[in-house]
C-alpha cells in the first residue's frame, strides 16, 4: 500500500505539480497522455452524484478532490483502501494553505517549488512522512527561512 | 532599493523565474507560450553553454567578466526555469531540458541550502526519465553520498528526500547507497526527522531490490531487529508513522515470520491510539481530537496481514495463538472504533476520519473471531452510515459491508438479510453513481439465498427495466447475476421460468453477449418439468406486437424447435412456423440461421408444413448473406432428397437435444473476481439448488509456502541450550538459561483435569545495569501442519521494557497431541536490547514425553511393588512382543543413587527394592491427547561405563524409544 503518484490540475487540465513514487501506468516515454487521461477520467465526474473514488487503469486507482479551481489526485493500488486517502489531500491542502496564507492557484504556479517542499515534507516515498500540521508548518517555514 | 535586490536573490523569490512565469501565463494564445518558451530554452542553454565553455577552456583566454557570470543564484534561477518548463509544458518537452543536466548536478553540489533544493527537486522530476541515470547516474551518486555523510542534517535531509522519492526508478541507487541509508536510520544520534526520511528513504530502496536483506541471514535479522526496534518508543507517535509502512513492507514482502512477534507490541499502540491515551491523537482544527487515522490504517493493514482467518489450517498464526491480553485489547479497539464511526461528526473532514477507523476495524475484526453480538452491532453501524447524505460513505460502508458479509460469513449475512434489505432495494432505486451501484450489486449478490432470492431479482429485474441507468456495462454485470442467481436459488419452477424469460426480453444491448440465453437453454433441455411451461411463455413473447429482443426469438428457435410437439393440441407447427417468419426480417443474420434451422424441425414434426417451408428457403436462395443462402440451399436439398428417396433423412439429422453435460456454468466465469465464490453450479436445475455460496476470504498472506518449518531449521540455538533443555526435563522448576543482560527461570505445571496440557511460566529478570528494551519473544513449533505434536498457546506475553532488576513473565501452554521425539520440542527465541546492544537468543524448551508423566491413579511414591512390576513387564512381553520395547545405553557416569533420584524427579514412580543390585525399576504414565494414556516400565541398568536402559510401554510404536530419549538427556 503506497500512493504511486501526486497531481494537481486546475480546471482547464493544466499541470500544477506532478510526483511521480514510480513510472507512470502507460508508457514511461507519454507521461503527458497519462495526464491527459487521468484529467478527462476525472473532470467528466460529478461530483454532487459520484464518489472521489475512481479506477484508472487495471492496477491503478485515483483518490481524487477538488479545492477551488484546482484537482488534487492520489494514484494509489487496486486493493488499497481508499478513504485515508482523503485525509492526506485535505491535510496536503491546509497545510499549503497555512504556509502560503489562503493558498490560490497562482501560490502554486508562481512558488512551485515551496509547493514541492511541502510535499517532500508530508509525503516520500508514497508514505506519509508527517501528519502534524503544526510540525509541518513549523518544518516548511525553518526551510524556508534557509537561505 | 539595494536591500530589496538582495531579497530577491534569497531561495523565496528568484525574480528572472517570477518574471517568466508571468510571461507564460500572460500569454494568451498557445503558440505565443510555445515561441516564449522556445526563447527561454535558447537563452538558458547559451548562459550554460556559455559556463561550460568558459569551464573548458580555463588558463585561455577568458574574459572576467564571462567568468563571474554563472553564480550559485544565477545557476538556480536558470535550473528552476527548467523545471517551470517541464510542469508548464505537462512534462512533454522532458527531452528538450535534459541539457541542463550538468548544471543541475552542479547546483547540487552548492553549499547553499536554496540552491542544493531546486537541483534536488529538479532531478526528482527528471529523474523518471532513464536518461538522467543514464548520463549522470554516477555524478548524482557521488553527490549523494558526500551529502548522507555531510554533517549538516539539512544536506542529509536532502539526499534522503531525494532517495525516497526516485529510489523505485533505479535499482542502482539500491546497491550503492543502501548501507549509508541504513546508517542514519540506525544511528541513536540521528535527529528525529532524518530518521523519518531515512526510514521511507530505506523503504524506497528495498522496495527497488530487497536481495540486500534476503540474501544474507545474519545482516537480515540484524536489520530486521534494528528496524523493528525503532518501535520501541511508544510514546513516539511521529517517528512510527515512518517506521511502520517499513515494517509492512518487510512483513509482506522479505521475512513475516519475524514480525509475528511484534503482534503484542503493535496491538498495544494501536489500542492505546484508538483509546486515546497516549498522544497519537489528530487534530482537526478547532475540533475534538480523534485517534490518528494514518497510524490505525497502517497498524491495522500490517496486523490483518500477519494475523489469519480463525478458519486457516496451514499453520499461520490466527486469534487462538494470541494471548488473552493482546486479544482482548483488538477485541476492545474493535468496539471502541464501532463507536467512533458512528458518532456524529462534525463536517466531512471530521467524518472521512471517522469512518477511516470505523472501516479499517471492522474489515480486521473478522480476523479476531467476533461473537455474533460484536457482529451485528458492526453491521447495524454500517447501515446505519448507508443513510449518510455524503455518496464516499456510502461507497466506503457498501464496500466494507461487503468484505463482512463475506468473510465473518452468515451471521453477517443473516443479520443483513433480517433487518436491512429494505434499506437496500431503497438505495437502487435512487443512487446513480455506477461505482456505487456496482457494490450494492455485489452486496445483494452475497447476500442472496433461496429464502430471499425472489424480491433481490425482482429488485435487480426493476433496476434493468429502470431506464435511468445508461451505463450499460453494470446492465451486462446484473443481468449475469440475476441469471446465475435464478438458476442457483430458485426453488419454484414457474417462477425460474417467468423470471428468465423476463430477463431475456429485456432490451439486447443489455445483455451483453449470448451466454445468457444458452444457459437458460441449456437448463431448459436438461430439465422435462421447465419445457412445456418455457414453450407456453415463449409463444406469448412471440406473440406480442412490436419488438421483441432478440435474446427471446433466439431463445424461442431452439427450444420451440425442440419441443414445439408439446404446444401440440393448442398450437400447431404451421402457425409456430408464421410467428418465425413475422419476426424473420427484424432480427440479425445469426438469428436469422437459427430460425432457418428451427424450420426444418419444425418440418420434421409436421410434413403439412412442407411446402410453406420450401418458399420460405427458395426466397432465401437470394439471401446476400452467404451463410443464410448455403443453409436454405442444404436444407431444400434434404427436402428435395427425402422427397425423391423416400427415406425420413430429417429425422436422422434432427434428433432431439441429449442433456447437456457440463458442470460447470460458463456465466459464473464472466463475474470474475467477484466476492462469491465461483462454486461449480450444474447444469440439472433440481440439484442446482443446494449449491451453498461459499465466499472466499480476503488474502491474507501471500508467504503460504514458508511453512514454520524453515524458521524452526534456521534458528541459531544459543551455546549451551541442551544445559536448559535437560534441566527442564529433569526438575519442575530451575534457571531456564543465563546471559551476561538477562536471566531465564521457569516453572512447569500440569493441570489434573488435563494430564496433557503443560503450563510453563518463564521468568525473565533484568541482571545488567540498564534497561532492557525491546523484549520480543516468539515460540517456534516443529510443524504447525494438519497434524502437529503438539499445539502451543501463549497465555501472556513478557512486558517490553524491563528495568534494572525488573521480572516479568510468560505464560504459555503445551498440549500434547501424541509422543514426538524431544528433539522436536519447540523453540523459544528472546531478542531485545540493552544499552546500545542488541540480542537474540534462541533455546529449546522441553516439550518431552516424559514432562507430563504421572504415576498412577494417586501419587503415593513407591506403589509398584517389584513383583508387581515384573508381573507387568512379563505381561507386556507376552501382549507386545518386542513392539513396544526399545533398548539402549546411554554413557552417563551418574551413580545408581543418582539415576534414582533423576527418575523420581522426572516424575516416575521408582520401586523401593534392594533384590536386584545395579538395577532401576521405574513405572510411570504418559498421557497424550490423540492417542490417550499408555503405561510405561523402564529398567535401568547401572554400569561402570554408563547405563543400560530397557523400556516397555503398553502401547507399540515408538513411544518406548521417545521416552528413553528423555531419560537419556536428563541423565547426561
Amino acid at each position: 500500500m503506497a500512493i504511486k503518484f501526486v497531481l494537481c490540475l486546475n480546471k482547464q487540465g493544466a499541470l500544477r505539480l506532478i510526483r511521480l513514487f514510480e513510472p507512470f501506468p502507460g508508457e514511461s516515454s507519454n507521461n503527458q497522455s497519462t495526464i491527459a487521461q487521468i484529467y478527462k477520467l476525472i473532470s467528466s465526474r460529478d461530483h454532487r452524484h459520484q464518489s472521489n473514488f475512481v479506477e484508472f487503469s487495471d492496477s491503478t486507482k485515483l483518490v481524487y478532490k477538488r479545492y477551488a479551481g484546482l484537482y488534487f489526485v492520489l494514484g494509489i493500488e487496486l486493493e488499497d483502501e481508499e478513504v485515508i486517502y482523503l485525509s492526506y489531500i485535505h491535510l496536503f491542502v491546509e497545510v499549503l494553505d497555512a504556509f502560503f496564507g489562503n493558498v490560490c492557484e497562482l501560490d502554486l504556479v508562481f512558488n512551485f517549488h515551496k509547493a514541492y517542499m511541502v510535499l517532500d515534507e508530508l509525503l516520500i516515498g508514497g508514505e506519509i512522512q508527517e501528519t502534524s500540521k503544526l510540525v509541518l508548518l513549523e518544518r516548511v517555514n525553518y526551510l524556508d527561512r534557509l537561505n | 532599493m539595494l536591500a530589496a535586490t538582495s531579497n530577491n536573490r534569497s531561495h523565496n523569490s528568484m525574480k528572472g523565474l517570477q518574471l517568466f512565469i508571468a510571461d507564460l501565463r500572460g500569454s494568451v494564445h498557445a503558440e505565443d507560450r510555445e515561441k516564449r518558451i522556445q526563447a527561454e530554452l535558447v537563452n538558458i542553454r547559451r548562459q550554460f553553454g556559455a559556463n561550460n565553455d568558459k569551464e573548458r577552456g580555463k588558463g585561455s583566454s577568458v574574459s572576467p567578466l564571462m567568468a563571474s557570470s554563472m553564480n550559485g543564484y544565477q545557476r538556480k534561477k536558470y535550473v528552476a526555469k527548467l523545471a517551470y518548463i517541464l510542469i508548464a509544458t505537462n512534462t512533454t518537452r522532458i527531452a528538450d531540458v535534459m541539457f541542463g543536466l550538468e548544471e543541475c548536478c552542479e547546483l547540487m553540489a552548492s553549499s547553499i541550502y536554496s540552491e542544493k533544493f531546486i537541483a534536488y527537486m529538479t532531478l526528482e522530476m527528471l529523474y523518471c526519465s532513464p536518461t538522467v541515470a543514464q548520463q549522470a547516474g554516477d555524478r548524482i551518486i557521488q553527490q549523494l553520498k558526500h551529502d548522507l555523510a555531510s554533517t549538516s542534517d539539512n544536506s542529509v535531509s536532502l539526499a534522503l528526500n531525494f532517495l525516497a522519492v526516485v529510489g523505485k526508478f533505479d535499482s542502482r541507487l539500491t546497491a550503492e547507497l543502501i548501507h549509508e541509508v541504513f546508517q542514519v536510520l540506525r544511528s541513536p544520534t540521528s535527529a528525529q526527522i532524518l530518521k523519518k526520511k531515512s526510514a521511507l528513504a530505506f523503504l524506497a530502496l528495498i522496495r527497488n531490490d530487497s536481495s540486500i536483506l534476503t540474501q544474507d541471514a545474519r545482516r537480515k535479522q540484524l536489520w530486521i531487529q534494528r528496524i523493528t526496534s525503532l518501535l520501541d518508543d511508544s510514546t513516539n507517535y511521529r517517528l512510527m508513522i515512518s517506521v511502520l509502512p517499513l515494517i509492512d513492507y518487510i512483513a509482506r514482502e522479505v521475512d513475516g515470520q519475524a514480525c509475528v512477534k511484534l503482534i503484542p507490541q503493535l496491538s498495544d499502540i494501536l489500542y492505546n491510539c484508538i483509546t486515546g491515551k497516549g498522544e497519537a491523537s489528530y487534530d482537526l482544527s478547532g475540533q475534538q481530537s480523534m485517534p490518528n487515522p494514518w497510524l490505525v490504517t497502517k497498524i491495522v493493514a500490517i496486523l490483518n496481514f500477519l494475523i489469519s482467518s480463525p478458519s486457516s489450517s496451514s499453520g499461520e498464526t490466527t486469534f487462538s495463538n494470541i494471548d488473552q491480553g493482546t486479544l482482548g485489547k483488538l477485541r476492545t479497539s474493535v468496539t471502541k472504533a464501532i463507536e467512533i464511526g458512528t458518532e456524529p461528526a462534525l463536517d466531512a473532514v471530521a467524518r472521512t476520519v471517522k469512518n477511516t477507523i470505523l472501516f479499517s476495524l471492522i474489515n480486521f475484526a473478522s480476523k479476531l473471531d467476533p461473537s455474533t453480538d460484536a457482529i451485528v452491532s458492526s453491521v447495524s453501524a454500517l447501515c446505519s452510515l448507508l443513510a449518510s447524505t455524503e455518496i464516499n460513505t456510502r461507497y466506503l460502508t457498501l464496500d466494507c459491508l461487503i468484505k463482512l458479509c463475506s468473510v465473518s460469513g452468515k451471521s453477517a449475512r443473516d443479520d443483513v438479510r433480517v433487518k436491512h434489505m429494505d434499506q437496500l432495494f431503497g438505495l437502487l432505486l435512487i443512487e446513480r453513481d455506477t461505482s456505487i451501484l456496482r457494490k450494492l450489486v455485489d452486496l445483494l449478490y452475497t447476500l442472496a439465498d433461496s429464502s430471499n432470492v425472489q424480491p433481490i431479482v425482482n429488485a435487480l429485474l426493476k433496476f434493468m427495466t429502470d431506464a435511468r441507468q445508461s451505463d450499460n456495462s453494470i446492465r451486462t454485470d446484473v443481468s449475469v447475476k440475476i441469471a446465475v442467481l435464478t438458476e442457483k436459488f430458485a426453488t419454484d419452477t414457474t417462477w425460474y421460468v417467468v423470471v428468465s424469460l423476463d430477463l431475456l426480453a429485456l432490451p439486447t444491448s443489455s445483455l451483453g453477449s449470448s451466454d445468457i440465453w444458452q444457459r437458460i437453454c441449456q437448463i431448459v433441455v436438461n430439465n422435462k418439468s421447465l419445457q412445456l411451461l418455457t414453450c407456453r411463455r415463449l409463444l406469448e413473447y412471440l406473440r406480442q406486437r412490436g419488438n421483441v429482443s432478440e435474446a427471446i426469438i433466439k431463445a424461442s428457435a431452439f427450444i420451440l424447435g425442440e419441443y414445439a410437439e408439446l404446444l401440440a393440441p393448442d398450437t400447431s407447427c404451421g402457425e409456430i412456423f408464421n410467428l418465425f417468419t413475422d419476426k424473420y426480417f427484424s432480427v440479425s443474420n445469426l438469428c436469422r440461421a437459427m430460425i432457418l434451422t428451427t424450420m426444418m424441425k419444425l418440418y420434421k414434426r409436421d410434413g403439412e408444413i412442407g411446402s410453406a417451408v420450401i418458399k420460405f428457403y427458395q426466397l432465401e436462395l437470394n439471401s446476400l448473406d452467404v451463410e443464410l443462402q448455403t443453409r436454405s440451399y442444404e436444407y431444400l436439398k434434404i427436402i428435395q432428397l427425402e422427397k425423391v428417396s423416400g427415406v425420413r433423412l430429417v429425422e436422422a439429422l434432427f434428433e432431439p437435444m441429449v442433456p447437456f453435460n457440463s458442470k460447470r456454468n460458463p456465466l459464473l466465469s464472466r463475474l470474475g473476481g467477484s466476492v462469491l465464490s465461483s462454486s461449480d453450479s450444474t447444469s440439472d436445475f433440481s440439484t442446482a439448488n443446494s449449491i451453498s455460496t461459499a465466499p472466499t476470504p480476503p488474502p491474507t498472506r501471500k508467504s503460504k509456502t514458508i511453512s514454520r518449518n524453515a524458521k524452526y531449521e534456521d534458528q541459531q540455538l544459543a551455546a549451551g541450550w541442551q544445559e536448559g533443555l535437560r534441566r527442564m526435563l529433569r526438575h519442575k522448576q530451575g534457571v531456564f538459561c543465563t546471559s551476561p543482560f538477562l536471566k531465564i527461570l521457569y516453572r512447569l505445571s500440569v493441570a489434573p483435569a488435563q494430564p496433557e496440557l503443560l503450563e510453563v511460566v518463564l521468568t525473565y529478570v533484568n541482571i545488567s545495569d540498564q534497561p532492557i528494551t525491546s523484549l520480543l519473544t516468539d515460540l517456534i513449533p516443529i510443524r504447525t501442519d494438519n497434524d502437529p505434536p503438539y499445539i502451543m498457546k501463549v497465555l501472556s506475553v513478557p512486558n517490553l521494557k524491563l528495568l534494572e532488576g525488573e521480572r516479568t513473565s510468560h505464560r504459555f501452554e503445551i498440549l500434547t497431541r501424541r509422543a514426538s521425539p524431544v528433539e522436536q520440542s519447540p523453540i523459544l527465541n528472546v531478542s531485545f536490547k540493552c544499552g546500545g546492544h542488541t540480542s537474540e537468543i534462541s533455546l529449546k524448551v522441553a516439550a518431552g514425553i516424559t514432562n507430563t508423566i504421572s504415576t498412577g491413579q494417586d501419587s503415593l511414591k513407591g506403589q509398584v511393588s517389584l513383583s508387581q512390576f515384573v508381573q507387568r513387564w512379563r505381561a507386556l512381553g507376552d501382549a507386545l512382543g518386542r513392539s513396544g520395547e526399545y533398548h539402549t545405553k546411554t554413557n552417563s557416569l551418574q551413580t545408581l543413587e543418582q539415576i534414582g533420584a533423576c527418575m523420581q524427579k522426572m516424575g516416575f514412580d521408582v520401586v523401593d527394592q534392594a533384590i536386584a543390585v545395579d538395577t532401576v525399576f521405574a513405572a510411570g504414565i504418559v498421557h497424550t491427547k490423540n492417542d490417550g494414556n499408555s503405561g510405561s516400565l523402564l529398567k535401568l541398568r547401572w554400569q561402570t561405563d554408563g547405563v543400560d536402559i530397557t523400556c516397555k510401554t503398553t502401547k507399540g510404536g515408538q513411544l518406548s524409544e521417545f521416552i528413553v530419549q528423555c531419560v537419556c538427556a536428563a541423565l547426561a
